[in-house]
């Protein structure tokens, strides 16, 4: 059940992920990057980490997305006229060292982690791996300082956002 | 057919790929954008991972704190877009070169 679910989240990912590069419209490119989200939301339910699975749909799906949407709406290009990089010589560089990265990427994803057993790779863990309870005694007892960097980053963030985007009187 | 730790990064290393290709092939500035988020996601995908593997949380730690920083980053590349929309009435990227020699 869990490898069919697998199976499916991930042709999900990766097809939708296909699918928000290649097309013309940014408003369908922002539709497939939901389905994308979603699937790898499940994708983080299947390997025990539910807490980071919520904060996927409601903080990147639910609010990134959202952002993402509005901007896509305010600048309202109906349909692209150039989908890709004009230069042909540009494009075929782009494509080899794509290649490249993903014979590598795939290498290293398929070959290069001997250290672990195959078929028993998860570590056991209780009951409480990947919990609110668990990721919050992490957060505010090992993580303290970094998360309260995080809070002035978000505050650089919102900021910024603000000065960046107000028009000059 | 068992689904080991392989299926799972070479899952985030194709996800990771087809970023990278959105970021050098794509003309839409938005576009462009959203492939920066299907990377930040390839790599948390990879990070919790991890941390299955090897029972320690702090990949999903790390994984949450990624999360927070593509938040914070969509927000000023987006209001960057805006501001520049307003001047140059395009998100082509090519027509955005002013700093280019």
């Amino acid at each position: 059940m869990t490898s069919l679910l697998f199976f499916v989240a991930s042709l999900a990912a990766v097809g939708s992920a296909a699918l928000v590069v290649s097309r013309r419209n940014p408003v369908h490119s922002v539709l497939f990057l939901i389905v994308c989200l979603l699937s790898v939301a499940l994708l983080f339910l299947l390997l025990g980490a539910q807490f980071v699975a919520a904060l996927q749909v409601i903080v990147y799906a639910g609010a990134i997305v959202v952002l993402f949407l509005f901007v896509v709406m305010l600048i309202n290009v109906k349909k692209e006229i150039v989908v890709f990089h004009s230069s042909l010589g540009h494009r075929l560089a782009a494509f080899a060292l794509i290649a490249v990265l993903l014979i590598q990427t795939l290498a290293i994803a398929v070959a290069g982690t001997a250290w672990v057993k195959k078929e028993a790779w998860m570590a056991q863990s209780g009951a409480s791996f990947g919990t609110v309870q668990a990721v919050g005694r992490e957060l505010f007892s090992r993580y303290l300082f970094q998360f309260e960097v995080a809070t002035i980053l978000l505050l650089a963030a919102i900021v910024g956002a603000v000065v960046i985007v107000k028009r000059k009187p | 057919m068992p689904v080991t730790l392989n299926h799972y990064l070479a899952v985030s290393a194709v996800l990771f790929v087809i970023g990278v290709a959105g970021v050098l092939l794509r003309r839409n500035l938005l576009v462009v954008l959203m492939s920066v988020e299907l990377m930040l996601n390839a790599a948390n995908l990879a990070f919790v991972v991890f941390a299955r593997a090897s029972g320690n949380m702090d990949g999903q730690i790390v994984a949450l704190f990624v999360m927070t920083i593509a938040a914070a980053e969509v927000a000023v590349g987006l209001a960057i877009v805006l501001a520049v929309f307003r001047v140059k009435s395009t998100t082509n990227v090519d027509k955005i070169n002013l700093m280019k020699w």
